[in-house]
């Protein structure tokens, strides 16, 4: 007996090591490092190899222990085996099924009771001092239910344990019959109890919110989800709130100002989604996420009718000087100084849209209401019967009267409005942004604004938000506004539902509803 | 444009007829007209209105037979100009229309009348657009804000309210109506309407009264003429009807609204904002509005576009060409 070499992957049971060890010639895994001078040393003396469902034990693992005879694993299931592996190189695969039956089924119920009773919650509540300051916990609901299970995912004795304990508990039981081939083979739990396991796996996703963008948005997090404030902690103390909270931290919601770039992913080593409250990602580090397995969402197509009609109106509030004659009028000087200035007309300009994507076309439908003729460019041209195709941005200013930015911010993207694009838009031209800031050069278009050489804009974003350059501030050729392309209350509470729901499907191990990675 | 007609049909010198110029007319206009008229300018004449008139009589080598008025301006076409005035037999107006009252005194003496027909009617719904867009999503504020330095101090400005799906009342389904309606339908609004008769012609919901439209209206709009049925069409009730959460914009006149009341709704909240480019007292405009965030003022400016003012001109030189040759007016107007 003590000729086998065994080799114990994991410290996983005291008495089962001391026993392997008295048994046999026992190796530790963990006790080399690096593991590979362990397989250099004994790779080939090693004829056993005990297990747990951590280490996964796959060909390369295989391929470092030729002598290897039998696999041992402390656990029953056997997912983290390769099995065909096994087979072809005529490897014995053990578990232990039968003898954890009773404890897996006890938790099972146990968990089923905590959750529908909330038992821990109630502990907690108990220990903070709240049953003596705000008086009882809230009600809760009524274990006695009927559990049904479909046979055919279990064997049976696992079944039979758990078909026991609930005619123990729930007198109505039913078993249902394993050729019943249009339900699903798992384990079917009426809607409270799935209810109660839903909101305790939901309740145990640790959401990091970046900033307080939302009041909605804030309260259902914190009331469906765990929810950890980034602002709570001061900036210079970040970094330690993030290791603090780093483990717990699987979520995160951004939006356009604040997201999950690189430093933050970095930092985040529990990080499973990002739900960005936006339709822009530009500063999610989607390379790193997709790296990561890291999932990611947005909100697109519930804000696009929004961005697209401010879209419209920094057009004519731009063209017709609806904010400047405002203030004409409010300082009294269409009475002491007569009518303001005539403008141009809206309607018949031609229309420029970089990126005809769903807000560009929104727009795009919008203008021609107004008898705009539709110009536009993005990297493919498709076939749009009325609408102009330029092959190049320049191209595009030139033949247009009013150019609106409304394709993703990305590498190429980048300053695609530069002072080449400005000078052939030129000095009756006006440009809208409602995409990102960076897509256009500011510098250059504050100067170009300042000497005449464009001739007005409508802004909604800025390449250093909310900071603007302050020479845009006495201008009349331009109208400013702070980052509300989305900002109405109809088109925010979607956003936000959308980015919940997202977080749910996550949860639930369902679809996503708007994903990017 | 205008200048390559006013230049191909110029009558040689000798020939020019006569015309009255009774409003202020900018380089471009008063040009085109001496370029084919002999024109008596009363603003830049220092006489009083009835000299003017009765000088104008004895014009050479005859009296103007035409005037261009401003509609609904300082100069009213009234019993008492016209009688000052006999020898006008067509009076072209550059403004929406003239009052009821005075287009009724015109045919009364056979005095044709020509009026701006859709010329500003594109404009006019540009600005109407603008000025909803403005009120709901606080394009104007939120432009004060930012220039006010307010966005690094005062973080994320307030949120707007949605167009899409918002139901908008039209007072008025002229031509300014509809060009109003057309362009509010592909912003996604519903679009319903009051005027004193349905038209059969177009798909929106009719209301009989303006309390009912305002009733079931998210945004009322004032597009109509000014008249005795609908001075004050928008009135105390009309705005509590319409409810705290509704806006009113106004690109008609300012007689059209109760200024009073309006004032009062905006104060205590019974409306959510209001876009005004005309008022009761122009260009006076109650200071009360001034300190008012949700409301964005514009000095009756609609049609002031260069495009609509060379559109105008042209019509104009149009009508005054059909008239003196006999032709039927491009955009006659007749009493109602």
């Amino acid at each position: 007996m003590d000729s086998l070499v065994v080799l114990l992957l994991y410290p996983v049971n005291a008495y089962l090591e001391q026993e392997l060890d008295r048994r046999f010639s026992l190796l530790r895994l963990w006790e080399h490092s690096p593991p590979d001078s362990l397989f250099h040393a004994h790779g080939s003396t090693i004829r056993a190899v005990v297990g747990y469902p951590g280490h996964k034990v796959d060909a390369a693992l295989l391929d470092a222990l030729p002598s290897l005879d039998i696999f041992s694993s402390f656990s029953v299931g056997i997912d983290h085996v390769d099995l065909a592996e096994c087979r072809e190189r005529g490897i014995r695969v053990t578990h232990t099924p039968g003898v954890l039956t009773d404890d897996v089924a006890d938790i099972a119920v146990g968990l089923a009771v905590a959750a529908l009773r909330r038992i821990p919650q109630a502990d907690r509540y108990v220990r903070a001092g709240s049953w003596k300051a705000k008086g009882d916990y809230t009600l809760t609901t009524r274990v006695g239910l009927s559990v049904t299970l479909s046979l055919s995912s279990l064997n049976k004795s696992t079944s039979a344990a758990y078909f026991s304990r609930s005619v123990h508990r729930c007198p109505s039981t039913t078993q249902r019959s394993a050729a019943s081939a249009s339900h699903p083979p798992q384990p079917h739990l009426p809607p409270a109890v799935l209810a109660a396991a839903t909101a305790t796996a939901m309740e145990s996703l640790g959401v990091l919110l970046l900033h307080p963008m939302n009041a909605y948005l804030e309260q259902e997090l914190d009331r469906r989800f765990r929810l950890i404030r980034l602002w709570d902690s001061p900036p210079d103390a970040r970094a330690d709130f993030l290791r603090s909270n780093a483990s717990a931290i699987r979520a995160v919601v951004g939006n356009a100002g604040y997201n999950a770039d690189s430093a933050l992913i970095d930092a985040l080593p529990s990080l499973e989604i990002v739900a960005s409250f936006s339709v822009g990602i530009d500063r999610v580090d989607l390379a790193k996420c997709r790296e990561r397995g890291i999932r990611v969402t947005n909100t697109p197509d519930v804000l696009t009718d929004d961005v697209a009609d401010l879209a419209v109106g920094l057009a004519i509030a731009a063209l017709r000087k609806i904010p400047q004659a405002d203030r004409y009028v409010r300082a009294g000087l269409w009475k002491a100084k007569g009518d303001y200035t005539l403008t141009t007309r809206f309607s018949g300009k031609r229309v420029g849209i970089i990126g005809l994507g769903r807000i560009g076309l929104a727009v795009a439908t919008r203008v021609e209401a107004f008898d705009c003729p539709v110009n536009y460019y993005q990297r493919t041209k498709k076939e749009y019967p009325n609408y102009t195709y330029y092959p190049s941005v320049v191209e595009l200013a030139a033949n247009s009267d009013v150019l609106v930015v409304a394709c993703p911010l990305n590498e190429q993207t980048r300053h695609i409005v530069n002072r080449e694009v400005i000078d052939a838009l030129g000095p009756k031209g006006v440009l809208i942004n409602i995409g990102r800031g960076p897509h256009v050069d500011e510098p250059e278009l504050v100067s170009a604004l300042v000497e005449g050489r464009l001739g007005g804009a409508g802004l909604d974003v800025f390449e250093d938000e909310p900071n603007v350059p302050e020479a845009l501030f006495t201008l009349d050729n331009v109208v400013l506004v702070p980052h509300v392309g989305s900002g109405t209350h109809e088109t925010r509470q979607a956003m936000a539902d959308l980015v919940l729901g997202n977080l749910e499907a996550h949860v639930l191990k369902k679809p996503l509803l708007t994903p990017v990675v | 444009m205008a200048s390559a007609i006013a230049a191909a049909t110029a009558p040689p010198t000798a020939a020019k007829h006569s015309v009255l110029l009774l409003r202020r007319a900018n380089d471009y206009l008063a040009a085109t007209l001496r370029a084919r008229y002999r024109v008596l300018s009363f603003y830049d004449s220092a006489a009083p209105l009835p000299a003017f008139l009765a000088a104008s009589a004895a014009a050479l080598p005859e009296p103007p037979r035409a005037a261009l008025v401003v509609g609904g301006g300082s100069i009213q076409i009234d019993a008492t100009f016209l009688d000052a005035a006999p020898y006008l037999r067509c009076v072209v107006t550059t403004a929406a229309g003239l009052d009821h009252g005075d287009l009724a005194e015109c045919a009364r003496r056979g005095v044709l009348v020509a009026g701006a027909g859709e010329v500003f009617s594109t404009d006019v719904a540009d600005h109407a657009v603008g000025l909803l867009i403005d009120v709901l999503r606080d394009v104007s504020a939120a432009d004060r804000y930012v220039r006010r330095g307010l966005w690094p101090v005062q973080g994320d400005y307030p949120l707007g309210s949605k167009l899409g799906g918002k139901r908008v009342g039209i007072i008025g389904l002229g031509s300014i109506g509809s060009s109003i309606a057309k362009r509010l339908k592909a912003l996604g609004c519903v679009i319903q309407y009051h005027s004193r008769r349905p038209k059969d012609t177009v798909s929106f919901k009719y209301f009989h009264d303006v309390i009912s439209l305002a009733t079931e209206s998210d945004a009322l709009i004032v597009a109509c003429a000014l008249n005795d049925q609908t001075r004050h069409i928008v009135n105390k009730e009309v705005l509590g009807a319409l409810g705290k959460d509704g806006v009113v914009v106004n690109i008609a006149h300012g007689g059209n609204i109760d200024e009073a009341e309006l004032i009062s709704a905006l104060r205590e909240g019974k409306i959510a904002g209001a876009g005004l480019d005309v008022f009761e007292k122009e260009p006076v405009v109650p200071a009360e509005f001034f300190s008012m965030d949700n409301v964005v003022l514009t000095g009756h400016e609609a049609v002031f576009t260069t495009e609509s003012g060379s559109d105008l001109c042209d019509l104009m030189i149009g009508n005054l060409e059909a008239f003196f040759d006999g032709r039927p007016l491009l955009t006659p107007v007749l009493p109602k």
